[in-house]
């Protein structure tokens, strides 16, 4: 099923939050997934499908109104995104959805070779 | 032609053998070589394809999409979901396992003779051990060499001196390693003397065929004797095998399942469901410890087998090390950031658990539940490693245990967290390796699904030569021990005792 344009934001925002850039690696949001979602949308099987949609969808679009915002992920700046998801790492059913969406992000981030370039190379 | 490729194959395909086995991993690779070398006529039937060593990516996700079953998030059901790993390709997990090499252990042996006197004579210790030295001498199987150990293998040998365990540098089926750590990805250099380069090619030299990237889907029996295999080739052809013996050796998740879709369900078939899941701990170190270098699982702490725990270095790519570490957002990143001062060790424990394999809408489903003494060892293993990265000189560690500390340098916070530490499994982030028992063997057809001598209870010339058979989980890494059993299973198919030179 195809995502909607609202839950490729979501997911492209919830992303960017989940790593952001620090010291010399770069955030998921300067890395470009364009070939990656194809690639992963083929090999993932359907349970896991199902699971990063349902990630992105309450941890974009529900998780902020239960902290008190009255906007999706998207919309927040850069802090309180943060604050946001470190909520999610309290909250039983968000805790678990985030993790899926950290494993997709950190499959998703170091399939950029660059990325894995920056991380191998010895100082 | 010995290999034949499915993917080529657009219509109908029949093939006739004296023996066709199903799976390629471990145990199909051992059963194959040794029915060919006996003379027989062999057709191995494999789901995946075959990979060269130049084929094999770096990138985890690229790896897994292409050597992993269900990009490797196969997982089982239950209150606490894990994940489970199988490759599927020519040699099954082989290529992509750790390497690490364990003869069955003699404890192991010797209960399950207790539990059924019968497979005194159908599993002879003697017999065993020899077959074992044959293996061992094929897949160059030797303890990791230290000069390409890496500091994370390193560490966990002070950890583990610091503390008084036993430990070892890990024997492994590898040949020339030159410790790059991409052992779970493929070795790029085919250093690994994995089952496809080894027993398989040792059964192709006499002679067996090899068919990859056909699923088989049915097991054909006619008046109570098998007589063949169905499936299809991921051309679209259709394709069927037919054969005096028929060896399932599909694992001990898909074997099951394989037998329920023929409408074999006679015995426990896919009960009994034993494994070893494990749980990790991250560590941060002070000077570059770079994971992703050296010997992928090079050194294990045996100490503590006798508690049902073994602790293993680990060997992940830095995309699995990062999603391995705790927190979001700008907390994750800044650890990523670090990624190369992080490891992440393990522990397997060997779970008195039993689950259950089932099959729903054509797939098998695994329901596993972890028992409160299997939580335990989970909090103890976690203490253990947490004890051992801090003596070996940690800045601190990461547990990865929802309502423990998120990091800590303190023991006195490892030894609250055995103590105090959540009894839910769900608190744990754990992963399944190594299934056994789901076609359990026994003398009693109540209590297994093939006899002694790996003959299907119910059905002649069927035999089932994976870790299905196994009748408890082993509490170390059992690839050595299937190779053993399905060389045994081999002979019994041919008509051979067990102990024929």
């Amino acid at each position: 099923m195809r995502w909607t344009r609202a839950e490729l934001r979501w997911r492209d925002a919830l992303l960017e939050a989940l790593l952001p850039p620090a010291g010399a690696l770069p955030g998921l949001g300067d890395v470009d997934l364009t070939d990656f979602w194809p690639r992963f949308d083929a090999a993932a099987p359907r349970h896991l499908a199902l699971g990063f949609r349902a990630a992105v969808t309450l941890e974009a679009a529900v998780l902020p109104w239960l902290c008190g915002h009255l906007r999706t992920l998207p919309r927040l700046t850069p802090d309180e995104r943060d604050a946001v998801l470190r909520r999610a790492d309290r909250l039983p059913l968000f805790r678990d959805l985030l993790e899926v969406a950290k494993v997709v992000g950190c499959l998703a981030l170091f399939a950029d070779p660059a990325v894995q370039a920056a991380v191998r190379a010895r100082p | 032609m010995r290999r034949i490729d499915g993917r080529t194959l657009r219509g109908p395909r029949t093939l006739r053998a004296d023996v066709v086995i199903v799976g390629s991993g471990p145990a199909g690779a051992a059963a194959a070589r040794e029915a060919a070398r006996r003379g027989a006529d062999v057709v191995v039937v494999e789901a995946g394809r075959f990979f060269e060593p130049a084929d094999f990516p770096a990138p985890a996700f690229d790896a897994m999409a292409l050597l992993y079953r269900d990009l490797s998030a196969s997982v089982v059901v239950g209150p606490a979901p894990m994940p489970y790993v199988q490759g599927r390709m020519v040699g099954g997990s082989s290529p992509i396992n750790g390497a690490i090499c364990w003869r069955l252990p003699r404890d192991v042996h010797a209960a399950w003779v207790a539990a059924d006197a019968a497979l005194a004579d159908a599993l002879p210790w003697a017999t065993l051990e020899r077959v074992t030295d044959d293996l061992e001498a094929r897949l160059g199987v030797a303890p990791t060499d230290p000069a390409i150990a890496g500091p994370k293998n390193q560490l966990m040998a002070r950890g583990a001196e610091a503390l008084g365990l036993a430990h070892r540098p890990i024997r492994r089926n590898v040949v020339g390693c030159e410790g790059l750590g991409r052992c779970l990805q493929g070795c790029p250099k085919g250093r690994k003397a994995s089952v496809d380069v080894t027993l398989l090619a040792d059964a192709e030299a006499a002679g067996a065929r090899i068919l990859s990237s056909v699923e088989i889907t049915a097991v054909d029996v006619v008046r109570g004797r098998a007589t063949g295999v169905r499936g299809r080739a991921d051309g679209g052809g259709a394709v069927t095998v037919t054969a005096e013996r028929v060896v399932l050796a599909a694992s001990a998740v898909q074997t099951p399942a394989l037998l329920m879709l023929s409408g074999l369900r006679q015995g426990p078939v896919g009960r009994n469901f034993q494994c070893h899941p494990g749980v990790s701990m991250a560590g941060r170190f002070p000077d570059p410890v770079r994971m992703w270098e050296g010997a992928t699982q090079g050194h294990e702490v045996t100490g503590l087998r006798g508690e049902g725990l073994k602790f293993e270095t680990l060997g992940f790519g830095p995309a699995i090390l990062a999603a391995r570490l705790p927190g979001a957002g700008r907390d994750l990143a800044a650890r990523v950031s670090d990624l190369a001062h992080h490891l992440d060790w393990g522990v397997a424990v060997k779970a008195e658990a039993r689950g259950r394999v089932r099959v729903w809408r054509g797939r098998p489903v695994v329901t596993f539940r972890p028992t409160r003494h299997d939580v335990a060892r989970f909090r103890r293993g976690l203490r253990v490693l947490g004890e051992m990265m801090l003596a070996a000189g940690a800045d601190h560690v990461l547990p990865g245990v929802r309502g423990g500390p998120t990091r800590t340098d303190r023991l006195a916070d490892l030894e609250a967290l055995e103590r105090d530490g959540p009894r839910s499994a769900r608190a744990f982030t754990a992963a399944i390796t190594h299934m056994f028992g789901t076609c359990a063997m026994a003398s009693d057809p109540r209590r297994g699904v093939v006899r002694p001598d790996f003959r299907h209870h119910a059905v002649d010339g069927l035999y089932v030569a994976d870790s299905s058979v196994f009748p408890t989980n082993t509490g170390v890494n059992p690839q050595i021990p299937i190779m053993a059993l399905a060389t045994l299973c081999a002979r019994r198919a041919l008509g051979l005792p067990p102990d024929t030179p």
